[in-house]
């Protein structure tokens, strides 16, 4: 009887081996040879890796992707943490604000992509026609900085309203006796935010920051609608890197990329993980 | 098992594959039977946080992988079993010391 919830976690465990660790086996089996259309694989051992870890582009893709999701942490976590604060607690503004502030999250990543296309086409977009208005010449397909600037700004502009809910809901978690005590003890608004409101957040920003990281690290469909990865590689980010691979057919290269990638979104979320649980850990002692 | 085998040949099994894979599958599978037979609290060694097996275990292999990694970009494709005694070591210290 003590097996019984294995019995129970049983058809989870064989649903999840079959579509996570399958393909996963099999990138890693592809990513060990080399293939081309029409021939047999042949097997190169850890050949594939040592291609990619040399390759400039590959290099150049990974710390294009780092910078990126460093960026976007550092302005969607305080952004919604503001927002959140900023939010009525109760009355029938509530649901209007939350409902408005998740819109952006319902739009489909493709829509995303072609709404903000539209936006900054230099011909008919409103935000160069804007920016000319203040003397800058503003050129999504033309200037690197222009690109890598602009899908930071989508990425921020769709996923800080998760960030902002998360905190909100946080927020609405701590009982009102905590600010009660603070304001008896004299605390300012500062620091009452600073010892009450942050550390009673820190569970749902550990969330919130582990989910952005790895989401901001698969960005995808945003640069490949926006900007194709260009001007030169200036937005050519990993998933996109690996997508261009493997649509070339280079597939055992492809999967030794994509391993890499893995490997890198599992270190830096365990090592967020880590940082974030010990310094909470620290708090409460 | 032809069946078998026949069913699976778009997995590209190799022999590299699956020393991997039945290295970790194994590793899992002991550290399990390990822990229900002499169960092991978190303790503190070198790491900066404290640790079970299963973590060090974990640490291991990631930084294994990154060792790998950071020995292919320097050295290449080459020397390997030079690479390997070196994860021999780490992978002996972190799970003894760490």
């Amino acid at each position: 009887m003590r097996q019984r919830p294995w019995l129970f976690l049983l058809p989870t465990l064989i649903l999840m081996s079959i579509s996570a660790f399958i393909p996963l086996m099999a990138v890693i089996n592809y990513s060990l040879h080399t293939i081309f259309a029409g021939s047999a694989p042949e097997f190169v051992g850890l050949q594939n890796y040592a291609d990619v870890m040399s390759d400039a582009q590959f290099r150049g893709a990974l710390i294009r992707q780092l910078t990126f999701s460093l960026m976007a942490l550092l302005i969607e976590i305080p952004l919604g943490v503001a927002i959140a604060l900023c939010l009525p607690r109760k009355g029938s503004g509530v649901g209007l604000s939350l409902v408005l502030l998740g819109v952006p999250l319902l739009i489909p990543y493709n829509v995303v992509g072609i709404v903000w296309r539209l936006f900054t086409q230099s011909d008919i977009g409103v935000i160069p026609r804007i920016l000319s208005l203040v003397g800058y010449d503003y050129n999504v397909s033309l200037n690197a900085t222009d690109a890598f600037f602009t899908i930071l700004l989508v990425d921020v502009w769709h996923w800080t309203p998760l960030v902002v809910l998360l905190a909100y809901a946080g927020l609405q978690a701590i009982p009102q006796t905590f600010y009660q005590a603070a304001e008896v003890d004299g605390a300012s608004t500062w620091k009452t935010f600073r010892y009450v409101t942050l550390p009673k957040l820190r569970p749902v920003l550990t969330l919130g920051l582990l989910i952005r990281f790895m989401d901001s690290f698969k960005v995808y469909s945003e640069p490949l609608l926006l900007t194709g990865g260009g001007p030169g590689n200036a937005t050519t980010f990993m998933s996109l890197f690996v997508a261009r691979k493997a649509e070339a057919y280079e597939l055992g290269y492809a999967g030794a990329s994509s391993i890499i990638y893995l490997y890198v979104v599992i270190v830096m979320s365990y090592i967020l993980f880590q940082f974030i649980n010990r310094s909470s850990e620290e708090r409460h002692r | 098992m032809e069946w078998i085998i026949a069913e699976f040949r778009w997995m590209q099994w190799n022999w590299a594959g699956t020393v991997f894979f039945l290295f970790l599958v194994l590793s899992i599978a002991g550290l399990t039977l390990w822990d229900r037979l002499t169960p092991e609290n978190r303790r503190k060694g070198f790491l900066p946080m404290p640790t079970t097996r299963g973590d060090r275990l974990f640490i291991g292999i990631m930084g294994s992988m990154g060792l790998t990694l950071i020995w292919l970009a320097l050295v290449g494709n080459q020397s390997l079993w030079v690479a390997l005694a070196i994860l021999a070591i780490y992978n002996t210290v972190i799970a003894i010391k760490g």
